[in-house]
């Protein structure tokens, strides 16, 4: 059977954009052809299979829709699927009973999940399978990978099911081979050569006094980047994909720093201030990547460590300082990107003048900053972020629901880096359903990654109007220089 | 005198209760008519609890306040029931028997001696805030009645929002306003000591607070609202007079959902782990009005499992999905999200297929669950009482109503999460355990009810007197008082003729009194209120005056005429002389009446050797009562002979043998084994009952009380190859083998149970309520004994209300793997290579399984003893379509029936856990003891009587009388012709009427309401008006 | 013009009398042509009585109880419906409309139910008495 279908309300139907529906077909995602008047042809199985694909129940199309039909309806016949055998020998992955066995399968961990559905799994299914056994399946799933990691589904579970937990140590257990390559090469490069994108030092060194001259010479007179300063109040670690990617966001949080007169540093060796080791669930490289940021701490004699403006960033590092290094966790002070500025404007360090951005403005929630840190270290940043934007622009809107509530980006938990760009997409759906709904114009977020997905993926797909800052960015073009 | 004796001749025959809900009005109730003094001390301003709040209650869907209201007004009016409103308890000292407590009284701010509700403050008072009592959906005034029934009907200021208590001399508005002069803005809070012999808590629950989390947008988005707030927009009496409409903007509703466990069954947004137990019930309910008021409205109830356990509730559920078309979707929605700013709601969430899915809707009803406030838990550390891990009273299952605190006792949702019928039962079987602690005391503290010496009267020659009310303005502002006074003088047979500005004041009853001796009135009109309230207030007067108390007519001229035709006060005048008129034409031919006094023998029969029935036997004996225990086999015990542990794990088999060893002990109770009831005859407090012994010898018993513990019966399963395969066991059987550590259990190492076996089906369609708890528990233990055991649950519904919701969650802890299979797909049973192979689909992956098994367990129902249908035909009881025993009323009357004297417990009535049949023992010999308490028992005296000038025998009225009351005799007369005649049994008699109805011939009729004065009614309506 | 009307109503004790009572509590308003007697049930009213009072001059008899299956003698009030069938055969031979009686159930709690049926009752009547073929 054939459905003429309109893009509209397949993007409808699915709660994507229209774009989205467009880039399916165009992609062979959902085989299509073009008919009259604007209308797609699909094949009844084909769009069977999309809606098996996101987990949507087909809709009954009416008949008047349905063209070609032959006479009679030929069921494709199926192979009755084999039953899961629950014998003695079933093996048991997770032990810990909060990783699965206490579920009461109530669903509302899939009904929170904006990926539930996908490949025709939710977290409740995946937390079935490690209960009942399915190990081989499991871990062979990619389900776990295009997970973003958001927690949604663990703040709603009233079971207090481990559910980041099983994910993690389900990516943690798959074979290295199989991790999705640009992660687990993350992983790999930053233990040899100190960062994720293998930046050598020389190069590193060099883009960063540059830079730092240029801004010495221009806004910041006297300006010179910090690196290696022993007894520097404070460490500054750096996002690798920031000197990479677009070097001159780095000069941001620079002007900052120099506007409050901070004492800070630059390490030159091991600056890697994201760890992928979170992402592929390997938790021996992970405190491997913490334990320098301790040594360089140690090193270079600083009293206090900032971690980038990257959800993950922050909540990995933290994470695994409280869980292999409490010593140092307690030793130093550890600053969020929030806990800094909100300390330089509480303390009259840094002036801003919020009629610098007059758009309507919203603030998009991390998911690692905001919920994810709220259950681990008992305090998620809301409340900061919020008090910040609002010191730098005129208008702002909420989206609902936000704080610890907020929908993810889509690109959470290595999703950005990792090769499942159309679930990706499906899952930004969510979020740029809540930025069009709010109005806003400017949308500010504290996520490198976030960022990334909002600016260049979910714009353009979804066809959002929109300009996209970082906190850093928003505070630091708002600054007034001290009278 | 010995240590013992001076302690049981210090107890204190007087009782503090604690709450004024359902359940603590049910304790005070039972105590005061059982002869014991009842302080009942409520926190707010009026007592009814929660249930004054609902709507209508499940799964009857009778209205609440129905129901509540007679024991408000019996609890109002008792004299051996001290209500103390806005009180709170400060600390207690003593021990069981003779405690101190001390109490301290919030100030009203109204005298409640002259306060006559007439409500003149509350609609002049400038200050409208939020009402509590209508959910914050509407307004009340900063003076108010917390509802318009309330007991006591007296106002009260609200000390946040009055004016003049926050900056005196500002308004004073009621003060001045006020006819009786009833506003004290002096009253002050008072502390006062009271002794008491025991103290039985039922301080309730308050309803878990969705504002706690962001999640659901309560407080946020006003269509979203909680299953309370539901209740008061449903209730004709609520802020929109039962007109459901969108609460953001009136506009009509068209989709609704209702969220299930919103502060229940959740250990990460709440601490909340227990399950409410109610909450499923109440959105059925609910849903169920819903539908019937909104025809095209769509409702979807999200739940995790429908725990529809109690009695008839299954049938409930089954109507509500299949007569009402209410969507049941199994997923716990994880939040409400709006959609557009036009007030829509989004859901989102996976349907039982496994799909997502997006669902608009208009309301949500969050069904809060019950939690204990802090106050509560505060009072309950200071008095020495234990708490659960949930928040509850700590109690044994074998004393479900005894705290950790000798001498205190707990009911109500203080004792766990619960339902109406649970409350009221635990009410009664609080009453029960303190009275019998107390029976020493018995009749010590109690007012004696005086019965002056009533002067004869000539019934023939009326001389009547009216008394017109005026209630203030409430009657003289519309009603021209003083034409009306006028008038009645003018009537037949008045005499006299008297105005008062509030004829209910104390000061006028004495007045009434001395009037009535002076002019030697026999006849009483007295034009006011409505005898609903007030009647019993001057039948006392008419007894403190010597004069027969039925002589007394009211002439509703305010309720029923001043208040509803205020606007047009000629007419008003008119009607409430014709009001008169009536009222004096019919007390005029108004017969002194005696009711019906029957002596009451002080014993019990108990019919069943039970838990139930034992328990009943000793709670009686304990009171001094005689029992006679029938039991139809050679030993005690009953079901509970085949249970190890309740489901907190205590010891069934130790505690069996403690109550044989006391019964045994006991020398009131006689026991009878290997014996049957086969003959019953008499009424409350005067039966006659034959029983038969084993070997065929008959004897009889007299007693006044009857209770019925009878028992169910085990299911014996058809399904699943019970029988053919020798590994398929049923539960009861397991548990044996388990005991006595048989080989196939000892060495089995995977264990699957089947639950619903002969439960929820179509022949029964109920729930044996015990099951799901049961397997769980030897599962549990099946577990603990050897961890690597793969122990598979399939189940329907997992329903382990209340507090049981914890050994569930351990359960999944240990491993045990729960599946869920539908009605329509039960499990299938094969074998494989000598192991057992069950096949079923998951719930979660939607695949098929097959599970290896060494044993399979079957959770069989409870099915209703076969024997029941004999003894309901014996003592004229109704059974209901599964056989088992059907109460009066599920909520007002739960143990007793229509048929007085007789009561009901345990499994006999519904399946249920053995704490449960214990309470309802204890409930049932409270309700048993009210009556043995009592020297005799007066019948109303609202009774049919025969005109034997008029009734020719044809016999109609025996058909149409519900209480079988009315029998034919036949006489034969001197001339030989053969007479037939009824003959009505005043015991049986509740004075419907309906007979006078039907009686063609004017043959019998009601005293009180004869056809003769209800004629005089009419004609005196109609009379025409004089010139 | 004639007198106000009168309509006698008669009222169950437990349901109907509570409801009118609440109706007064609430200030609901009807017009004056309501006598109420109380009865213990409705199936207490004979329906003789009802035929006595239309011969007596009431413009119309209600009669008021509780709602079906909610009786408190069980179905006293079912006998009150099985006996209206023949009392309204027995109205039309004596050449009563059979607008003149009228059955109403309802609850307790439900004041504005008995002051809706007041007011159907009393407007239909005052359309007979203004009916020209009277």
């Amino acid at each position: 059977m054939v459905y003429e279908v309109k893009v509209n309300e397949l993007a409808e139907e699915f709660g994507v954009h229209r774009n989205t529906i467009r880039n399916w077909i165009n992609s062979g995602t959902l085989p299509a052809q073009e008919g009259p008047g604007r209308r797609y042809l699909i094949q009844a199985e084909d769009y069977h299979r999309l809606c098996d694909k996101f987990g949507r129940k087909p809709k009954a199309f009416p008949a008047a829709q349905a063209i070609n039909a032959p006479a009679q309806e030929q069921p494709t016949p199926q192979a009755p699927p084999v039953p899961i055998r629950l014998s003695l020998s079933s093996i048991h992955l997770f032990p810990d009973p909060a990783l699965a066995d206490c579920c009461v399968t109530c669903g509302s961990c899939a009904g929170a999940c904006p990926i539930a559905g996908v490949d025709d799994l939710d977290p409740r299914k995946i937390i079935r399978m490690a209960l009942l056994g399915l190990e081989e399946e499991i871990l062979a799933s990619d389900w776990p990978w295009k997970c973003t990691l958001c927690g949604r589904c663990e703040e709603s579970c009233p079971a207090n099911v481990k559910i980041l937990e099983l994910m993690r140590s389900i990516r943690g257990q798959r074979d290295r081979a199989k991790v999705p390559h640009p992660i687990q090469k993350g992983v790999t490069t930053c233990l040899e050569k100190g960062n994720n994108l293998g930046i050598p030092k020389d190069d590193f060194l060099q883009l960063v006094k540059g830079l730092g001259t240029e801004l010495g010479e221009t806004i910041c007179p006297g300006f010179t980047t910090p690196v290696d300063v022993r007894g520097a109040r404070l460490l500054v670690t750096v996002n690798s994909k920031e000197p990479f990617v677009q070097p001159r966001q780095l000069m941001w949080w620079w002007r900052i720093f120099y506007a409050a007169q901070e004492s800070w540093t630059l390490s030159s060796e091991n600056w890697e201030g994201v760890n992928w080791g979170f992402y592929s669930g390997d938790d021996s490289s992970m405190k491997t990547i913490v334990e320098r940021i301790v040594d360089n701490m140690e090193r270079l004699n600083c009293q206090a460590l900032l971690l980038p403006e990257c959800g993950h960033a922050y909540y990995a590092t933290r994470y695994g300082l409280e869980k292999w290094f409490p010593e140092s966790a307690r030793k130093f002070k550890i600053y969020s990107i929030f806990d800094l500025l909100l300390e330089y404007l509480t303390a009259g360090r840094i002036n801003l003048d919020p009629t610098i951005h007059n758009k309507l403005t919203t603030l998009h929630d991390s998911c690692n900053y905001g919920r994810k840190s709220l259950k681990a270290f008992g305090h998620g940043y809301f409340s900061e972020g919020r008090t910040i934007v609002q010191a730098c622009c005129t208008k702002f809107r909420e989206m609902i629901p936000n704080s610890g509530d907020s929908y993810c980006c889509g690109a959470g938990g290595g999703a950005w880096a990792s090769p499942y760009a159309a679930e990706r997409v499906f899952h930004g759906r969510e979020k740029a359903r809540q930025i069009k709904a709010s109005g806003a114009k400017l949308v500010v977020t504290s996520c490198h990654n976030c960022k990334d997905q909002i600016a260049h993926s979910l714009a353009p797909e979804f066809n959002l109007e929109i300009e996209v800052k970082s906190l850093w960015e928003l505070v630091a073009q708002a600054l007034v220089p001290a009278s | 005198m010995t240590e013992a004796a001076q302690a049981e001749a210090e107890k204190i025959g007087a009782i503090m209760v604690v709450g004024g809900g359902v359940s603590g009005m049910q304790a005070a109730l039972d105590l005061a008519n059982s002869g014991f003094y009842v302080h009942l001390v409520e926190r707010s301003g009026a007592i009814g609890g929660t249930m004054a709040q609902l709507d209508k209650t499940f799964p009857t869907n009778d209205c609440s306040m129905c129901i509540i209201a007679p024991k408000l007004v019996e609890c109002g009016r008792h004299p051996n029931i001290k209500i103390l409103t806005l009180a709170k308890i400060l600390d207690v000292e003593g021990q069981e028997g003779n405690f101190t407590v001390r109490v301290k009284e919030y100030p009203r701010w109204v005298d409640p001696d002259k306060c006559i509700a007439c409500g003149q403050c509350a609609d002049q008072c400038p200050q409208a805030v939020e009402d509590r009592f209508n959910g914050d959906l509407a307004q009340r005034k900063a003076i108010y009645i917390k509802y318009p029934q309330a007991v006591p009907l007296k106002y009260q200021i609200d000390p946040d929002a009055c004016l003049w208590l926050n900056n005196p001399g500002q308004c004073g508005l009621c003060a001045r306003i006020c006819p009786a002069d009833a506003v004290n803005f002096a009253d002050r809070e008072q502390k006062q000591t009271i002794q008491v012999g025991a103290i039985i808590m039922a301080p309730g629950f308050q309803p878990f607070d969705p504002g706690t989390s962001q999640a659901w947008g309560f407080g946020r988005y006003p269509n979203v609202i909680t299953s309370l707030q539901f209740e008061r927009l449903l209730a004709p009496t609520g802020p929109t007079g039962g007109v459901v409409t969108r609460p953001s903007d009136g506009r009509p509703v068209r989709k609704i959902a209702f969220l299930q466990c919103v502060g229940s069954r959740d250990k990460n947004r709440c601490n909340n782990e227990y399950c409410s137990s109610v909450c499923c019930m109440a959105a059925i309910k609910e849903a169920m009005i819903a539908k019937e008021q909104l025809d095209q409205v769509e409702i979807t109830i999200f739940h995790s499992d429908m725990r529809t356990h109690g009695k008839d509730f299954e049938r409930f559920f089954i109507q509500a999905k299949v007569e009402y078309d209410i969507n049941f979707v199994r997923t716990k929605i994880h939040g409400v999200e709006p959609q557009g700013n036009k007030g829509n709601l989004r859901l989102h969430y996976v349907n039982q297929q496994g799909k997502q899915v997006d669902q608009l809707v208009d309301l949500v009803i969050l069904s809060v669950g019950l939690e204990t406030p802090d106050s509560t838990l505060g009072l309950a550390e200071r008095m020495g009482i234990h708490i659960t891990p949930d928040r509850f009273a700590s109690i044994s299952a074998f004393m479900p109503v005894s705290s950790s605190k000798k001498g205190i006792f707990t009911c109500g949702a203080f004792n766990g999460p619960r339902d109406i019928p649970q409350s009221v039962i635990g009410g009664s079987a609080a009453a029960a355990s303190a009275s019998q602690l107390l029976a020493p005391a018995r009749h010590t503290r109690t007012q004696a009810s005086c019965t002056p010496h009533e002067v004869p009267q000539k019934a023939n020659s009326p001389r009547t007197g009216v008394f017109i009310c005026h209630c203030g303005s409430n009657i003289a502002g519309v009603v021209d008082v003083d034409e009306l006074a006028a008038y009645a003088a003018t009537l037949p047979d008045v005499i006299h003729v008297e105005q008062n500005p509030f004829t209910c004041a104390q000061d006028t009853q004495d007045y009434i009194t001395q009037q009535i001796r002076e002019k030697q009135l026999n006849r009483i009109v007295i034009a006011a209120c409505t005898p609903q309230t007030h009647e019993p207030l001057f039948r006392r007067t008419l007894r403190a005056a010597g004069i027969n108390e039925h002589l007394i007519e009211m002439a509703n001229i305010r309720n029923q005429n001043a208040w509803v035709h205020k606007n047009e006060p000629a007419r008003a005048t008119i009607k409430a002389k014709d009001l008169i008129r009536m009222a004096v034409a019919k007390i005029a031919i108004q017969e002194p009446l005696y009711p019906l006094r029957i002596p009451v023998i002080p014993s019990a029969l108990i019919i069943g050797g039970g838990v139930s029935g034992m328990t009943a036997a000793l709670n009686l004996a304990g009171q001094g009562f005689k029992v006679d225990l029938v039991e139809k086999s050679t030993t005690l015990g009953g079901n509970a002979l085949h249970l190890y542990q309740t489901w907190s794990g205590e010891h069934v088999p130790r505690y069996l043998k403690e109550l044989q060893q006391q019964i045994s002990q006991e020398p009131r109770v006689a026991i009878h084994f290997n014996t049957t009831v086969v003959a019953s005859s008499g009424q409350a407090g005067h039966f006659k009952t034959t029983l038969r012994a084993g070997n065929g010898r008959k004897k009889s018993v007299d007693h006044g009380a009857t209770i019925i513990t009878t028992g169910g019966k085990r299911y014996i399963p058809s399904e699943f190859g019970y029988g053919q395969i020798p590994n398929v066991v049923a539960s009861i059987e397991f548990d044996k083998l388990h005991m006595h550590n048989e080989i196939r259990v000892t060495q089995g190492k995977s264990f699957v149970f089947i639950q619903c076996v002969g439960s929820r089906n179509e022949k029964r369609p109920y729930c044996s309520k015990s099951c799901c708890t049961h397997s769980i528990q030897s599962a549990i233990k099946l577990k603990q004994e050897a961890p690597e055991r793969r122990i598979y649950i399939l189940y329907r519904e997992i329903r382990t209300y209340g507090q049981r919701e914890r050994i569930y969650n351990q359960a999944r802890e240990l491993g045990i793997i729960f599946i869920n299979y539908e009605l329509k797909g039960p499990p299938i049973i094969g074998e494989e290579g000598g192991r057992l192979l069950v096949s079923s689909r998951d719930h979660v992956l939607h695949r098929p399984l097959e599970i290896e098994a060494d044993m399979v367990i079957l959770a069989t129902a409870t099915l209703a003893d076969p024997g029941s249908a004999e003894l309901a035909k014996l003592f004229k009881l109704p059974l209901n379509q599964d056989g088992f025993f059907q109460e009066a009323h599920a909520k007002l009357r739960p143990v007793e029936f229509n048929t007085d004297g007789v009561f009901v417990a345990g499994l006999a009535h519904y399946p249920k856990p053995v704490e449960e049949s214990i309470s309802q023992a204890l409930a049932a010999a409270s309700k048993a003891t009210t009556l043995l308490a009592r020297e005799s028992v007066e019948l109303d005296a609202i009774t049919a009587h025969v005109d034997p000038e008029f009734c020719d025998g044809c016999g109609i009225c025996l058909e149409v009388c519900p209480y079988q009351a009315i029998t034919l005799l036949a006489t034969i007369d001197e001339q030989g012709e053969e007479h037939k005649i009824i003959e009505i049994d005043p015991a049986l008699c509740k004075g419907c009427g309906i007979c006078q109805g039907a009686c063609p011939k004017r043959g019998v009729y009601i005293t009180g309401f004869s056809y003769e004065q209800l004629l005089a009614q009419i004609d005196a309506a109609l009379e025409p008006p004089k010139p | 013009m004639k007198q106000d009307l009168k309509i006698i109503t008669f009222c169950c004790n437990w349901c109907s009398y509570a409801a009118a009572d609440l109706a007064g509590i609430s200030r609901l308003q009807y017009p004056c042509a309501i006598r109420i007697i109380r009865v213990m049930c409705s199936g207490m009213v004979h329906p003789e009585m009802v035929l006595h009072a239309l011969n007596q001059g009431a413009d119309g008899v209600m009669v008021t109880g509780c709602k079906l299956g909610e009786c408190h003698y069980q179905e006293g009030n079912h006998a009150m419906l099985s006996r209206s069938e023949v009392l309204e055969e027995i109205l039309a031979d004596f050449g009563y409309e059979k607008e003149r009686f009228q059955l109403v159930w309802l609850s307790a709690a439900e004041p504005e139910r008995l002051v809706e049926a007041i007011y159907e009752m009393h407007n239909r009547l005052l359309a007979l008495e203004t009916d020209p073929g009277d």
